[in-house]
C-alpha cells in the first residue's frame, strides 16, 4: 500500500475499543444476572406450590381413607341390616339364576332330541 | 429442592393413581343428600359372632354361618340422579381395574345388576353388587373369607 492510501488511526482508539468491550460485558452481566434471579424466583415459587399441593393431597387422601364410623352400635341391629342386604342380593340374583336354569333345561331338551334322532 | 419435589411426587403418584377402594368410596358419598349409607366394621362383625341366640336359615342355607365369614360391609343407596351416575362411574372404575371378576350380570327392565367378586382359589375375599336404575344406584360391598360354595348357596337362597 502506498503512503497516501493509509487511513489515519484516531487517537485513543485502543482505549475506546477496550471501553466498549467493557461496557458490553457489563451490560451482558446485568441482563443475564436478572434472568438468573428471575429463574430462581420461579423455581422457588414452583417448589413452594408443589409442596403445598403435596400437603393438600396427602391431607385429602388421609380424610378419604379414614375408617368410617359404624352405623349401628347394637350388633343385633347390625345383624338385621346384614340379613336385609343378603336378602336384597338373593332377590336381585334370582331372575338371572332362573334364566340360567331355563337355558340349561332347553339345552338338555335339545340334546335329548339330538340323541333320539342321531344315535 | 428438585430432589425433594421428585421424592414427594414419587410418593404421591401411586396414592393419586390408585383406584378408589371401599373406604374412600364410602367416605365420599356417606352423609350427602339423597344418600343412604350403612357401614359395618370388622369389629361389629366380631361382636355379631358372639350373639348366641340368632340362627337364621333360609331354604336350608345357614345365613348366620355365612355372615360369620364376613369382615366388613358397606351399603350405599343413592337416589340423587347426578350422584347416582357418579357412583356408578366410580364403581365401574373400581371393578374395572382387573382385580375383580364379573360373576353375574342381569338386565331387568330399567335396572342393570352386576355382581363382582375377588377370590383366592375357592375363597371369596370381596363381593360387590352394583344395581343401577335410571335415577338411582345401589352398592353392597362385602369383605369376607367366604367359601365359594357358600356364595352359591347365598345367591340361590329364596325368602
Amino acid at each position: 500500500m502506498e503512503t497516501k492510501d493509509k487511513i489515519p488511526v484516531p487517537e485513543n482508539l485502543d482505549r475506546n475499543i477496550s471501553a466498549l468491550i467493557d461496557n458490553l460485558d457489563a451490560a451482558e452481566r446485568l441482563v443475564s444476572g436478572s434472568e438468573v434471579r428471575k429463574r430462581r424466583l420461579i423455581a422457588s415459587i414452583a417448589g413452594v406450590a408443589a409442596a403445598l399441593a403435596a400437603a393438600v393431597t396427602l391431607g385429602l387422601h388421609g380424610w378419604e381413607t379414614r375408617t368410617p364410623e359404624d352405623t349401628f352400635t347394637d350388633p343385633r341391629l347390625a345383624y338385621a341390616a346384614v340379613e336385609k342386604a343378603l336378602s336384597t342380593i338373593s332377590d336381585k340374583a334370582a331372575p338371572a339364576l332362573e334364566q340360567t336354569e331355563n337355558a340349561g333345561r332347553t339345552i338338555e331338551k335339545t340334546s335329548e332330541i339330538y340323541r333320539q334322532y342321531f344315535e | 429442592m428438585k430432589k425433594t419435589i421428585l421424592i414427594i411426587a414419587a410418593i404421591l403418584i401411586p396414592l393419586i393413581g390408585s383406584a378408589q377402594e371401599g373406604k374412600e368410596l364410602y367416605n365420599k358419598y356417606a352423609g350427602k343428600k339423597g344418600v343412604q349409607a350403612v357401614y359395618i366394621s370388622s369389629t361389629m362383625f366380631e361382636l355379631m359372632k358372639s350373639i348366641p341366640d340368632i340362627e337364621m336359615e333360609v331354604e336350608d342355607v345357614n345365613l348366620s354361618g355365612i355372615i360369620k365369614t364376613f369382615d366388613g360391609m358397606y351399603i350405599l343407596s343413592v337416589e340423587d340422579r347426578t350422584l347416582a351416575a357418579e357412583l356408578s362411574d366410580d364403581m365401574n372404575k373400581r371393578v374395572g381395574d382387573g382385580k375383580y371378576e364379573l360373576l353375574m350380570s342381569a338386565i331387568d327392565e330399567d335396572e342393570t345388576m352386576n355382581i363382582y367378586i375377588r377370590r383366592k382359589e375357592d375363597t371369596v375375599t370381596d363381593f360387590v353388587m352394583v344395581a343401577v336404575e335410571k335415577a338411582s344406584t345401589s352398592v353392597i360391598s362385602i369383605s369376607a373369607t367366604m367359601p365359594f360354595e357358600d356364595l352359591r348357596k347365598l345367591l340361590e337362597a329364596e325368602d
